[in-house]
């Protein structure tokens, strides 16, 4: 059986989760088989008759345009990317282009929306499974230098060229980075006798890790974010847990992570 | 800029034969050519400056503008380098003039908390619109930050028992620059001095853990400001006149 492969890992898993979707993978699958021999680029869907809802179908083409922004982004910058590069990265027509997105501004922050919300999503999940709290901010920690790892097209879109994306993208990204406090505002409590978190130790520990992985994948350097883990994962609950408790968590995340 | 009555900005040279020297005459349009580019940033965002915006705030002529510079981005990024450099030079000057690393460090705070709230459209240059000014700019601001980040690091090898982690020093600098940017986004800049206190505990936390950190954030409130920075504005960009005539 063919399966449908769209190479935006970030929307990957999304495009199944709901029964319509599922259903519309089935036949999309049956008829892939049927047209077997006929060259088409993977993501892209079979033409003519195939049964599939225009919901579905838009659905596909919105997350391949999005995807074609995330890795046309990389190549040339928030300043050089085309809508002409996307369509035929993308393999929509113009025609498409437009009918689902206004300009090059409303598709890059849709992109940069949908990849930001699944990485925020993932790093939620992860923290899910630690027992206390540092634990969680060291799960969190670690998926969220994962993920970026795994894709630096992605990471390069999130951390660098929204930065170049105007206003409008600029705001989008603060409240970004607004949305990672809810994580290391608990940690105000975790306080141990003697230690007075700073007012300032939330936006601190954000600005300070932003500022790492930054350097890091404008240098190119993206891959090796995951070793920083112990030591960024130290920066951060220190002002929360004091020296030592910061130091012994970073040892206790050397040995579980393996780097 | 001829104003329509015919009376000139102080800070442009008279019109016809004045016998000033040329180098002298050019060194000024070029002052005049950076000081505008800060000034039309504070109200407009990179993309929207325009090199006509430019030479119309800095009292030049087109032809004057492009002798000095290729384009808009070739005058922003002299501009940024200039006023980086004065902010870099003025905080080393201030931090390096104290002995006890937590004095350094406050002082230090200090001077760069003067600096951007002394003067908006230099800080905003300096640390907003350098983020959408392209690739170039991109990585000057990564050279600028890189340098206060060793600045703390030697500072902090030196002068500490033991030696930190160096990824300390850039997390830190990271997260002072992300508190006075998001500031000057929301444009809170004027709360940024009492945040002084708060800044310096968060900038030595890291260093002298969290007690000591505390007491030297009390003793910033208590003492307050230990520099005494005399006409801010000309430490923050070339001297130019508060007013026109």
């Amino acid at each position: 059986m063919r399966t449908i492969n769209i190479p935006f890992s970030s929307c990957q898993g999304l495009a199944l989760q709901n029964l319509e979707t599922r259903v519309a993978a089935i036949a999309l699958t049956r008829y892939c088989a049927r047209m077997d021999g006929r060259q088409r680029a993977p993501h892209q869907l079979p033409p003519g008759r195939h049964g599939l809802s225009h919901a579905y179908v838009a659905q596909n083409q919105r997350e391949r345009i999005m995807s074609a922004v995330v890795q046309v982004a990389r190549e040339t910058g928030y300043s050089g990317l085309t809508i002409r590069e996307v369509i035929t990265a993308a393999g929509v027509s113009r025609r498409t282009f437009y009918e689902l997105f206004s300009d090059k501004d409303s598709v890059f922050l849709a992109a940069y929306d949908h990849v930001v919300g699944r990485l925020a999503h993932d790093v939620r999940e992860s923290t899910t499974r630690g027992g206390d709290w540092p634990q969680q901010i060291s799960l969190g920690l670690a998926t969220f230098l994962g993920r970026l790892a795994s894709d630096p097209a992605v990471a390069h879109l999130c951390v660098v060229e929204i930065l170049a994306a105007g206003p409008a993208a600029l705001s989008r990204r603060s409240a970004a980075m607004d949305a990672f406090r809810p994580f290391l505002e608990p940690g105000c409590r975790e306080a141990p006798d003697g230690v007075e978190p700073p007012p300032l130790a939330v936006e601190l520990a954000i600005g300070g890790v932003y500022e790492v992985v930054y350097t890091y994948v404008l240098e190119d350097r993206t891959s090796e974010l995951p070793r920083l883990h112990a030591d960024l994962l130290q920066i951060a609950l220190l002002p929360f847990l004091g020296l030592r408790r910061a130091a012994a968590e970073a040892a206790r995340a050397r040995r579980r992570v393996p780097v | 800029m001829r104003s329509p009555g015919g009376t000139q900005s102080w800070a442009q040279l008279p019109p016809g034969r004045h016998g000033l020297p040329r180098s002298f005459v050019a060194q000024n349009q070029r002052d005049r050519i950076l000081a505008a580019v800060a000034d039309v940033t504070s109200a407009a965002s990179y993309a929207e400056m325009t090199v006509a915006d430019i030479i119309a705030c800095a009292g030049v002529s087109r032809r004057t503008f492009y002798e000095h510079f290729q384009n808009k981005e070739g005058a922003y990024l002299a501009a940024y380098d200039e006023a980086v450099g004065r902010l870099l030079e003025s905080v080393r000057w201030a931090y390096s003039s104290h002995e006890r690393f937590a004095d350094r460090v406050r002082a230090g705070v200090e001077m760069f908390v003067a600096m951007v709230t002394a003067d908006p459209g230099f800080a905003r240059m300096c640390l907003v619109e350098v983020m959408g000014a392209g690739p170039d700019a991109l990585r000057r601001r990564d050279a600028a930050m890189a340098q206060f980040a060793a600045m703390l690091d030697e500072n902090a090898r030196s002068l500490l028992d033991a030696p930190p982690s160096s990824i300390i020093a850039e997390t830190v600098v990271g997260g002072l620059y992300e508190v006075i940017y998001s500031r000057l986004v929301r444009g809170e800049l004027r709360q940024l001095p009492e945040l002084v206190p708060e800044l310096v505990h968060a900038l030595l936390l890291p260093y002298l853990g969290p007690e000591r950190a505390i007491e030297e954030r009390d003793r910033v409130e208590r003492e307050g400001p230990m520099l005494a920075i005399p006409q801010l504005g000309q430490l923050a960009r070339a001297p130019r006149a508060p007013e026109q005539q």
